[in-house]
Formats: structure tokens, C-alpha cells, sequence
């Protein structure tokens, strides 16, 4: 085989997945807009709120794990005690921070230590103190200080000392709807089958109006690396995760705010410590393990922007996240990459492993060796501009097609930036993201494949600006 | 190089005709896309303007219609004619008419169903109820529950099994709405299972929109369908409808778990004073589950000794149930400590 037959296969090769991830997204953007079409068919007439009085709702335990959060943790956990539903307990589970949470806590809440027993049904860090407020207003209020075991230990920890059934997973500076809890746990109870687990909708919080722990004024940030995130949330949960609910293959519940079966959970071993992905690779695992044991069961997906985070703000920041994700991905599929192809796990193993595998982590991988052959071409060839062209303008047209798809969903469902600048800004950014943004996106995956080859296992630091202040924040 | 980079042209070029393609595709439909978003966006100015608008008109004759007498039924055409003459227009007056009926009671409330009447909106929510489009039908339900349109109650009854749940929820809502007594009649007639969401929806209606006597529900307790049986417990427990304790009793011997175990949480809320009893001879012999319902009631139905002394009897194993005693045993000695103190 001689280099020009390479070069031919290659090209062809390019093109073949180029057709096929096209293929593919274009079905998703189908399958979401089915999907978001049905759920405002449902829900344009009725309010549910009334049933916030219920005593018959099911009791949850929200978890929160915080690991040096001082400047915020109390304003937060003010926030989550606002939450609007019957019965629930907030679980903060301080994981050895290194500053002052716990102290702040302690004195905010008039917190004091009592006596607890409690069984490991999975192993986690030694809990140092589990303490209660002495003030009637807090009694749902519950910190476990535990000794530092990252993320996933301390949920875990949660997991093992909550009172409830049916744990409610979250970052501690999301800011949450106040109904978000009943939205998110109606799947559990409008279903027929088992619901191991229900996710929503995570939305960008940077720049938006905050008044004590509630979003007020949905507001565009003004900087384009916060825009292209909001492009890029939108594309994530309104085309990917809409469609993949409706086909029933999701494999991920962020992690920022997700609801489980307490009891599936503990049954599949809890979140993986050994995984920077642990949010995704606990559903995989659930969902696995539910499809081996033939057990009917569901996972809910509640469309509606329910819980608000704020996105990171520097270039520097974010790749260090998304090499994160990167290596959480690998990290699962790897671990159960007896389920690709299988057609034993239905949907999960024909379609959805497959999609994760060759769209989401194998995707930046092969853009990365495209622009290498590009390179290649440009330098050892006088190749026509025109080719270059060609190639680039199809490669572009399609990035901004999709981009618009999704903020057209947006605008179709729940057109949450109301003012009609917001929506030209949204198109700016999105003709420029594929320039900018999308190429730095694609250099920290593949940064994340090599760091996971070397074997790197640590999570970085993610330090955000804030978004915790109860006073009118701009 | 040269030859190579002819070669790749050369064959090449079909590769290129299908980007250029599939570049113009991707173009014009991104320019479709962009323009329907502008389109939307415009298109839901206009629509607010205009809801302001008709919003506005509709409050104030509303308002008119309701406390001054002066209006003559030509005044309620007129208005008819002039501002409810798109499907859009009758929508927003029934969702209109809908606010007045939730804050208004009584006398006034018979009036906004008459101004319903008199606009013919009923031929709109008829035709929805028609129409075999569920999310039109499931919203004519909803119009029809909230006014309580009695006329439709055949037509509504008929969308009880329908496929869609949200017309079934709707239909059952609805009949439990215009009941004046027999409020869960439906029960009979339905052939899918209740879910845990529309059994609560269930009894927030019974409590909020129902007026008439309170049936017996130990009717349901044999029903073909076990989610009709769990609830027809569960309610008879809400209801103190201790007369029917003897008819739930024989759950505690069913083979199906979920309703032994509804039977045990239930006959303990009723304070059924042989249930301790019950619970001492079968605990080593009931699943965990079963073990779980049964710690958790212990309280109620026992004293503290009857409570601790189950503590060893609860296997090493069953870690689950040992964390739910203890999480008891800690809240009653804390509740205990309370009180002495």
C-alpha cells in the first residue's frame, strides 16, 4: 500500500465518520425535539404545585459534600434549607476540608455533636462527628465532618447516614428551584416500573441575578468563555440528554443534581472512588446491574432548568475540568466495556456505549489526528486552498447548524434569556465557538487521554468567583 | 509531492463535491434555523402584546360581568364577537375565566360557568374532547374538571383507559371533581394501575375539590388491580374508617409483599391492637422489607421495652434494618431526654 492509497483511505475514513457523527446528531436533535415537544404539550395547562402540601410525598435526603467552601457554605446551605417540599433532610457532608466550613457551620447553625452508629454498606473515609442544630428551625439539618476522601467518598458517607430512601446528589454551591425537588422526584412516583434514578437539567448561573439562594433575573455573562458553556449546555441537555431519555439510554446524570434509589444504589456498590467520572459511572453501573439481574426498571429525566451552577470563568480553569470529564469517560467505558456491542443490554450496550465511545471520547481524538494530517498536507504540499476550504466550510457549517439547533430548542421550550440582545449575542458566540472555543475544548480531551495513559488520577482544583451571595447580586 | 497532491485532487473529487454539498445543506438550514428563532422570538413579542392586551379586556368585562349589573347578555356577544373569534382568543378566555373561578367561591362561580356558556367556549372544549389529539384532550379535561362541566361526564369517562396517562390523570381528576357523592366510582372501571403521583393527586382532590360524604373504601380492597388495593387502604387508614380494620386484617396472611406490608403500616396508623402481637410471632420469618415496615411502627404500636427488645432480633447481616433501628432508637432516646429534661 502506497502513501497515496493511505491518504485516499484516510480521507474517505474521515468523511465516512464525519457522515456518520452527522448522522447521528441529526437524530438526536429529532429525538429531543419529540421529546421537548411532548413535555410542553404536558405541562402548558396544569401547576402541580399543590401537591407541595402533601404528607403523602416521599421523604428525601439531599446530600452536599463540601471540602473547603468557607466563604459560601453557610449562604449555600441557607439556600438548600429554602427548598420547597414537605419532607426532606439536607445532609452536608464536610470532607475534611482544610479551612474553616465546619467552624462556620458550627457557629451559624448553633450546631452541636451527637452520638451516632451507623453501618458502612459501602466503605468510605472514617466519619469523625455527625452533628444536629440545637435550633427547632434547623432540624432538618444534618453535617457529617469525615475525614478527606474526595467526592465520591463523601456522598457515599451520605449515602450510608441519610435517613431516607431516596437520596437527592448535589453540589453544594448550586443554586436549585425552589420546587425542584418535587419536580425531580415525580418520576419516582408517576411510574409503573422501579425508577432507580431521575436528572434534570443543569443551567449556567454566571451573571444572573441572585436573591437569597434563587435565581431572580436570568442574565447572559458578559464574557465568551460563559456564553460558549451555555451554547454548549444547551447542545449537552436539550438535544443529547432529551434524546437519549426518550430512547431510554441515558448513561449520565450530572452530578451537580441528580436523584437515586438509595437502596440500587447501595446494592451497586455507591460511587466509585477509583473514577474521576464517578457521576456517570455509578448510573452505567445501576443501570448494568438492574439489565443483569432482568429486573424492569427506569431512569426519569426532567427537562425542566431546575438547578443553575456556575461555569468556569478561565481558560485555564476549564481545561482542567474538561480533562477531568475526559478521563471520567474513559475511565467508564473502560471499566464496562463489556457492555459495548452487547446486545444483551439493549439500548445501553447497541447504542448508547457505542455513541459514548466513538462521539464523545473518540471524537476529539480523531478531530485532533484530522488537524495533524491537515498539518501534514500544509506543510509537505502546495495542496489547492480551495480543498482546505471545502473541508473547513463543511466542518464549520455543521458545528454551527447544530449550535443553532440547540438554541433553538431553547427558544421553542423554555427561552430563558428574554431579552432579544441576549438571543443575537447567543448567535455571535455561536458562529465564533468553533473557532475558539471548540478547538481548546478538543486539546483538553485529548490532553485528558494522556494524562489518564500516565496514569493521573487527581481531580484538580476548581475555584470558582461565587454565586453564593444571598444579597442582590449583579 | 507534486504527483501526490494531483492524485488526491484527482480522486479526490468527489470527496470535495459531496462537502460543497453537503456545506450549502448545512448553510441554508442553519439560515432556516436562525430565522425561525428570530421568527419565534418575534412572533412571542407580538403574542405577549396582544395576551396583554386581550388579558386586559377579558379582566375588566369579567370584572363588569360579575359586580355590576348594568352589562345586558347583546354587551356579552358583542364582546363574543369582537374579541374571541380565533381559537387563540377562546384559549386565553378560558384560562381567564379559570383565575376568576379559583379565586371566587359560590354564586360567582355559577356565574363565570354561565359567561363560559354564553361565549360558547363549551363547543371549543367539546370539540378538543373530540378532537382524539391527547394533549388536547387531556387540556379539555382539565378546562371541563376545573368548571366542572358535568354535561361532558360521558365523553370524559370514555378517555378513562386511555393510552396516555396524562389523559387518564386528567379523567380521573375530572370525575372525583364533579362527583357529588361516589366520588371514586371510576375505580371500577379503570384497567391500569394507579400510580403512587395520581393516587396522592387522588386524595389532595378528595380533601380539596370533593364535598360529599366520604365513601367506604373498604370496596376497593379486593380490586383486580394491587395498586387500587394499596390505596384503598392507605385511605381507609387517612380516614379513621376503623370499622373496616377486620377487612384489612387478612392482608397481614397475603402472599404479595407490598400488600402485607401496607396492611402492616396501616392497621398500626388505625391502632389494630392485635397487630404487636403479629409482628412478635412473624418478624423472624418476614423478608427485610417486611422487617423495615414493621421496625418503623414498632413505636407506635408498642411501649419502649416492645421497641428495644426487637433490636436482637434483627439479623447481623441486615445492616439496612440495624441503621433503621438505630436511627429510631437514637431519635426516641433523644425525644426521651427532651422530655425529662
Amino acid at each position: 500500500m502506497n502513501i497515496y492509497q493511505i491518504a485516499e483511505i484516510a480521507s474517505w475514513l474521515f468523511l465516512f465518520y464525519g457522515i456518520i457523527i452527522s448522522l447521528g446528531y441529526s437524530f438526536a436533535a429529532i429525538f429531543s425535539f419529540l421529546e421537548i415537544r411532548d413535555y410542553k404539550r404536558k405541562h402548558n395547562f396544569q401547576a402541580e404545585f399543590t401537591l407541595l402540601q402533601s404528607s403523602s410525598l416521599p421523604s428525601i435526603s439531599v446530600l452536599a459534600p463540601a471540602y473547603n467552601e468557607e466563604a459560601n457554605v453557610v449562604e449555600n446551605v441557607r439556600s438548600l434549607l429554602t427548598l420547597n417540599y414537605p419532607s426532606c433532610e439536607i445532609v452536608i457532608l464536610n470532607d475534611g476540608s482544610k479551612d474553616g466550613t465546619l467552624q462556620q457551620l458550627i457557629e451559624t447553625f448553633d450546631l452541636e455533636e451527637k452520638d451516632f452508629k451507623y453501618y458502612q454498606f459501602i466503605p468510605t473515609q472514617k466519619v469523625r462527628a455527625v452533628y444536629r442544630s440545637r435550633n427547632k428551625a434547623y432540624k432538618n439539618l444534618k453535617i457529617i465532618d469525615k475525614e478527606n476522601g474526595g467526592k465520591a467518598d463523601a456522598l457515599n458517607t451520605g449515602i450510608n447516614l441519610c435517613d431516607h430512601e431516596i437520596t437527592c446528589c448535589i453540589d453544594v454551591d448550586c443554586i436549585l428551584e425552589s420546587d425542584a425537588l418535587m419536580k425531580l422526584v415525580k418520576p419516582f412516583l408517576n411510574n409503573t416500573k422501579k425508577v432507580i434514578a431521575s436528572g434534570g437539567i443543569i443551567r449556567v448561573a454566571n451573571s444572573c441575578i441572585i436573591e437569597d439562594g434563587r435565581i431572580i433575573d436570568v442574565k447572559l455573562p458578559d464574557t465568551f468563555l460563559a456564553r460558549a458553556q451555555i451554547i454548549e449546555y444547551f447542545r449537552a441537555f436539550l438535544m443529547g440528554r432529551m434524546a437519549w431519555s426518550r430512547l431510554d439510554g441515558l448513561l449520565l446524570i450530572s452530578g451537580a443534581f441528580g436523584m437515586f434509589d438509595k437502596e440500587t444504589v447501595i446494592k451497586a456498590g455507591g460511587y466509585n472512588t477509583d473514577t474521576v467520572g464517578e457521576d456517570m459511572e455509578l448510573l452505567v453501573r445501576m443501570r448494568r446491574k438492574m439489565r443483569e439481574e432482568k429486573i424492569s426498571y427506569n431512569v426519569g429525566f426532567v427537562p425542566d432548568p431546575l438547578c443553575w451552577t456556575e461555569v468556569p470563568q478561565k481558560w485555564h480553569i476549564l481545561h482542567r475540568q474538561r480533562n477531568r470529564w475526559t478521563r471520567g469517560t474513559a475511565e467508564t467505558l473502560w471499566i464496562h466495556r463489556k457492555m459495548l456491542f452487547n446486545p444483551k443490554y439493549k439500548v445501553l450496550g447497541m447504542l448508547s456505549t457505542p455513541y459514548w465511545f466513538f462521539f464523545e471520547w473518540l471524537a476529539p481524538l480523531i478531530e485532533f489526528l484530522g488537524i495533524l494530517y491537515v498539518i501534514y498536507l500544509f506543510i509537505f504540499s502546495d495542496l489547492n486552498p480551495v480543498v482546505y476550504l471545502i473541508f473547513f466550510a463543511v466542518v464549520y457549517s455543521f458545528a454551527i447548524l447544530f449550535s443553532i439547533t440547540a438554541l433553538f430548542f431553547e427558544e421553542f421550550s423554555f427561552q430563558q434569556y428574554k431579552k432579544p440582545k441576549y438571543i443575537i449575542k447567543l448567535i455571535g458566540t455561536i458562529l465564533i465557538e468553533p473557532l475558539v472555543y471548540h478547538p481548546f475544548i478538543m486539546w483538553a480531551s485529548v490532553k485528558g487521554n494522556w494524562d489518564l495513559y500516565k496514569g493521573k488520577k487527581n481531580w484538580g482544583t476548581m475555584q470558582r468567583t461565587g454565586l453564593g451571595n444571598p444579597q442582590k447580586k449583579k | 509531492m507534486e504527483e501526490f497532491i494531483e492524485h488526491i485532487i484527482q480522486n479526490g473529487e468527489l470527496i470535495l463535491k459531496i462537502n460543497l454539498i453537503f456545506t450549502m445543506v448545512f448553510f441554508l438550514i442553519t439560515l432556516f434555523f436562525i430565522s425561525s428563532i428570530l421568527f419565534l422570538r418575534y412572533q412571542k413579542i407580538l403574542k405577549e402584546k396582544k395576551l396583554k392586551k386581550l388579558n386586559e379586556a377579558l379582566s375588566n368585562f369579567i370584572n363588569i360581568y360579575l359586580f355590576d349589573e348594568s352589562l345586558s347578555p347583546n354587551d356579552i356577544k358583542t364582546f363574543q364577537s369582537q374579541n374571541l373569534k380565533s381559537a387563540f382568543e377562546q384559549k386565553i378566555a378560558i384560562k381567564t375565566l379559570l383565575v376568576f373561578e379559583e379565586n371566587f367561591k359560590g354564586s360567582t362561580n355559577t356565574m363565570i360557568c354561565d359567561l363560559f356558556f354564553m361565549w360558547e367556549l363549551d363547543k371549543l372544549t367539546e370539540r378538543d374532547l373530540k378532537s382524539g389529539i391527547w394533549y388536547k384532550i387531556a387540556r379539555a379535561i382539565y378546562v371541563s374538571s376545573e368548571l366542572r362541566l358535568i354535561d361532558f361526564k360521558e365523553l370524559v369517562q370514555s378517555h378513562l383507559n386511555s393510552e396516555r396517562e396524562e389523559v387518564r390523570q386528567q379523567a380521573i381528576f375530572y370525575l372525583i371533581t364533579i362527583s357529588e357523592e361516589k366520588p371514586l366510582e371510576f375505580l371500577d372501571l379503570i384497567k391500569t394501575p394507579i400510580t403512587l403521583w395520581e393516587q396522592i393527586y387522588i386524595e389532595e382532590c378528595l380533601k380539596t375539590k370533593y364535598s360529599g360524604p366520604i365513601p367506604d373504601f373498604s370496596i376497593w380492597l379486593h380490586h383486580t388491580l394491587t395498586s387500587v388495593q394499596l390505596f384503598s387502604m392507605k385511605m381507609i387508614s387517612e380516614y379513621n374508617q376503623y370499622e373496616n380494620i377486620d377487612k384489612m386484617v387478612p392482608f397481614l396472611l397475603s402472599e404479595k409483599e407490598e400488600l402485607k406490608n401496607a396492611a402492616i403500616e396501616y392497621l398500626a396508623q388505625l391502632e389494630y391492637s392485635e397487630l404487636l402481637d403479629y409482628c412478635k410471632e412473624t418478624f423472624n420469618s418476614q423478608t427485610p422489607n417486611t422487617k423495615k415496615v414493621i421496625i418503623k411502627i414498632l413505636q407506635r404500636i408498642g411501649n419502649t421495652d416492645d421497641f428495644l427488645k426487637f433490636e436482637n432480633r434483627i439479623p447481623a447481616h441486615d445492616w439496612m434494618n440495624l441503621q433503621v433501628f438505630n436511627n429510631l432508637k437514637s431519635n426516641f432516646i433523644e425525644e426521651s431526654n427532651s422530655v425529662t429534661v
